[in-house]
């Protein structure tokens, strides 16, 4: 690791602060430094012991990732959009629309780097329109409703090319920060978690999915994982 | 006072406080080593992630650790620095002979570990403090979040000791390298050698895993006195050995 790189850097310090601020630096000056730190530590110390502990964040042991009741709306949520009636499932909601006029009878679809899934759909009539519905269900994370941090992804057509925008990179990021006792107490103090481990137990859970109606008359194709219905039917 | 009218006790006091003013670059440079430290740990010990289709979360372990080793570092290069020929000399402009001079050293050590291991366990609460609030407290897990008081002295105690016994070793180093320069050469060498063997060999390095894996914090205290009380009671055969100042 980087520590036994850092190791030279830290012998200078010592010894550049040791004697070159040392020998230039008046005495006052180094002990109203250290006293500061000291002043530092010590308001560090006041300020933890009031920070609320029902403010953090709890990861319970033994949490499975899925519940039963996660698996049937899973599977309920998969035959909806494959069916075309995810409007109608409970928990699912509409992000974004879009209607675009075609003229072509081939189109590609580019996912980019999305992971969404999607679903394509061919009408039964030539109306000479591609529409497409973005459904999410609840995102959470260990009980953290994040629906609200889940962006809806721009979709644009030019000419015979449907494209996800940005490339698809389009995934909420949250940040988790997770600690771990100090290895000089570790020894002494039972404990069965592996302080490496916390994060093995974390629950998630979140979907979206695109779903694209497009003309009878038009044939869609993509390089990349596309759930067509009627090969699903067929 | 005459060298016949003071004993060796009250010379290494005289001493002792001497040390206390005149090496007070050595708490500067504690400050400058654990600020260091405390920048290297808002990086985080640990960095996971993992994601679905729409949710990505980026895990971010934190711990102290990175202040201790520093301020263990700290240490074991203080002790080395105390034992340079000037600094020695330093000790005769008192009347002092080599038994008190190391008493003295053995005490600004004790003092040094004591305010190193107390910064250091402070440093690690501020580490948590500093999380805490640049994250939304939300996304802070609780597990080890909170360091109750007796982990915290815990923590003190036991670096305390660490850092007592990485001095002795230093003190330890920096005698053995002013009784014969060659030292310089053979003290690293055979260190890094051992280490290396014995982690091909065994796996693990059984020396540092007879401190750092002792489950009894009675045992560990054992363990850490006698050991310093030899390697004290070695520096100081040795430092006889040195040349005498007249």
């Amino acid at each position: 690791m980087a520590f036994f790189t850092l190791l030279p850097l830290l012998i200078l310090l010592v010894f550049v602060s040791l004697f070159l601020l040392q020998r230039f630096t008046h005495g006052t000056t180094l002990k109203l430094v250290f006293g500061v730190y000291c002043l530092v530590l010590i308001a560090a110390l006041a300020v933890y012991y009031f920070i609320p502990e029902e403010n953090l964040l709890v990861i319970e042991e033994g949490r499975g990732p899925y519940s039963e009741e996660d698996e049937a709306f899973s599977i309920a949520f998969h035959d909806a959009a494959i069916g075309g009636t995810l409007g109608e499932l409970d928990g699912v909601h509409l992000q974004k629309q879009w209607s675009f006029d075609v003229t072509v009878d081939q189109l590609k679809f580019l996912q980019g780097h999305s992971y969404v899934w999607t679903v394509v759909d061919k009408k039964e009539e030539a109306d000479g329109k591609v529409e497409a519905f973005l459904y999410a269900t609840p995102h959470e994370f260990q009980g953290i409703d994040l629906t609200d941090k889940i962006e809806p992804f721009e979709l644009r057509m030019e000419n015979h090319l449907l494209s996800i925008e940005d490339h698809g990179d389009i995934q909420t990021r949250i940040r988790v920060a997770g600690f771990k006792r100090e290895f000089v107490i570790r020894p002494f103090l039972e404990d069965s978690r592996d302080p490496w481990a916390q994060f093995d137990h974390v629950f998630m859970n979140g979907n979206q999915v695109l779903y694209i109606q497009i003309p009878s008359n038009v044939e869609l194709s993509s390089d990349q994982h596309v759930t067509f219905t009627d090969e699903v039917y067929d | 006072m005459s060298l016949s009218e003071a004993n060796v006790i009250q010379v290494a006091r005289t001493l002792f406080d001497y040390k206390l003013r005149a090496y007070v670059g050595l708490f500067f440079s504690l400050v400058v080593v654990q600020a260091f430290a405390l920048l290297f740990s808002m990086n985080g010990v640990m960095q996971s992630g993992f994601g679905s289709g729409t949710l990505f979360v980026h895990t971010n372990t934190y711990s102290g650790d990175v202040v201790i080793t520093f301020t263990m570092l700290w240490a074991f290069i203080a002790a080395i620095t105390l034992t340079s020929k000037e600094i020695r000399n330093h000790d005769f402009m008192f009347v002092s002979n080599r038994m008190s001079a190391s008493l003295a050293n053995i005490a600004f050590f004790l003092l040094l570990s004591i305010v190193g291991a107390m910064t250091a366990t402070l440093a690690s609460v501020l580490v948590r403090v500093v999380v805490y609030f640049t994250h939304s407290s939300q996304f802070v897990t609780e597990q080890h979040f909170y360091l109750p008081p007796s982990e915290l002295f815990l923590s003190m105690y036991v670096t305390a000791f660490y850092l007592f016994l990485l001095c002795a070793l230093g003190y330890l180093a920096g005698m053995l390298v002013q009784l014969n320069k060659i030292f310089i050469v053979l003290l690293p060498s055979v260190v890094v050698g051992y280490l290396m063997v014995e982690a091909r060999a065994t796996g693990n390095l059984q020396l540092i895993e007879f401190y750092g894996g002792e489950t009894s914090v009675l045992l560990f205290t054992v363990k850490a006195i006698v050991t310093a009380v030899l390697i004290y009671a070695g520096v100081i055969l040795l430092s006889n050995r040195l040349e005498v100042r007249t």
